[in-house]
C-alpha cells in the first residue's frame, strides 16, 4: 500500500483530539527545523555586535539633555512670540479706550 | 544539559548571568527548538522563525542579569518569546497599513515545501483565526506548561488562564477542519 494512502486511512480513523495533537507536534517540529545550523553562534555574535554598537550611558544622557533643551527653547520662543503679540493687541485696545474716554471727557 | 533538572538549570542561569558565553550558548542550544516551534505557532510563517528566535535570544542575553529568580527562567523566556512575537505581528499590521501593498500581498503563501501535511495546514489555518494572545496560550499548553506556569508567564490568575484557554480551544475547534472533514 502506498505511504500516502496509509497516512490518509490513519487520519480517517484517528479521533479529532489525536489528530490535533499530531498536527501540533508536526507544527512544533516544523518550526524547530527552520533554524539553520550554527544558530547559537550567530546569536552570540549578533549580541556582542549590538552591545558594542549600543550608545554609552553618557551618550544617552547627553542626547536626552539636548532633546530637553531643544524642546525648552522651542516652547520659550513660542511663548515669547505669543505674549508679545498679545501685549501689542492689548496696548492697541487700551489706546482706543483711552482716546474714547478723552473724547468723552472733552465733550462733557 | 537536561533543562528539566532544576538545580542544573539554576546553576546554568547563574553562570550565564555572570556573562559566561559557554553557559549562554548552552541555554540557546537547550531551548532553541522549543522557542522556534513556539514562534512558528504564533506567527505561522516559516521565514520569520529564525529572525524572531534570534531577537528573543538576544533579548534574553541582555535581560538575563535582571532575572531575580532563576527557577522562573522558563516562564520568563516564553514570556519574552510571546511578547517579541506579538510586537512582530503588530509591526507587520502597521506596515500593511502604511505601505502601499495590494490585497494580494496580505497573505503571501508559504514557500513551496514549507507546509508538508494536511494536518499542519489545517492547524495553521485554524490558528490564523485566533488572536495572537490565544495562540500563545495554546502553544504554551502544547509546550507542556501547567496552568500555574502559564499564569506566571502571562502574569495573570489561574482562573483567567482556564477561562481563556477554554475559549481559545473552542475557537480552534471551530476552525480546525482537516481536509477529510470539510
Amino acid at each position: 500500500m502506498p505511504a500516502s494512502s496509509s497516512a490518509s486511512i490513519t487520519s480517517l480513523t484517528m479521533n479529532p483530539e489525536n489528530q490535533e495533537a499530531k498536527a501540533w507536534a508536526i507544527l512544533r517540529s516544523h518550526g524547530a527545523a527552520q533554524l539553520a545550523p550554527g544558530f547559537p553562534d550567530r546569536v552570540l555574535r549578533e549580541s556582542l555586535a549590538r552591545a558594542a554598537a549600543a550608545p554609552s550611558l553618557f551618550g544617552q544622557f547627553a542626547l536626552s539633555v539636548a532633546t530637553a533643551a531643544l524642546c525648552f527653547l522651542a516652547v520659550a520662543i513660542f511663548d515669547a512670540r505669543t505674549s508679545s503679540a498679545a501685549t501689542e493687541t492689548n496696548q492697541a485696545d487700551w489706546q482706543q479706550i483711552a482716546s474714547a474716554s478723552d473724547n468723552l471727557s472733552q465733550a462733557q | 544539559m537536561d533543562p528539566s533538572s532544576t538545580a542544573a538549570l539554576v546553576d546554568l542561569i547563574h553562570r550565564a548571568q555572570r556573562g559566561e558565553e559557554s553557559a549562554q550558548r548552552e541555554i540557546i542550544i537547550s531551548y532553541q527548538r522549543r522557542i522556534a516551534g513556539f514562534i512558528y505557532a504564533m506567527t505561522g510563517r516559516s521565514d520569520s522563525v529564525e529572525d524572531i528566535a534570534q531577537q528573543v535570544f538576544i533579548k534574553m542575553i541582555r535581560a538575563l542579569g535582571r532575572l531575580q529568580a532563576p527557577s522562573q527562567f522558563e516562564p520568563w523566556l516564553f514570556r519574552l518569546a510571546r511578547n517579541t512575537c506579538i510586537d512582530h505581528l503588530r509591526r507587520q499590521k502597521l506596515r500593511r497599513i502604511f505601505l502601499p501593498f495590494g490585497p494580494e500581498h496580505e497573505n503571501v503563501p508559504e514557500p513551496p515545501g514549507a507546509v508538508d501535511t494536511e494536518e499542519l495546514d489545517a492547524l495553521r489555518h485554524a490558528l490564523d483565526h485566533l488572536r495572537p494572545q490565544d495562540r500563545a496560550l495554546l502553544a504554551l499548553v502544547q509546550e507542556g506548561r501547567s496552568h500555574a506556569e502559564i499564569a506566571s508567564t502571562l502574569k495573570t490568575s489561574i482562573a483567567a488562564v482556564k477561562a481563556r484557554l477554554h475559549r481559545a480551544r473552542e475557537q480552534l475547534r471551530e476552525h480546525y477542519q482537516p481536509d477529510h472533514e470539510s
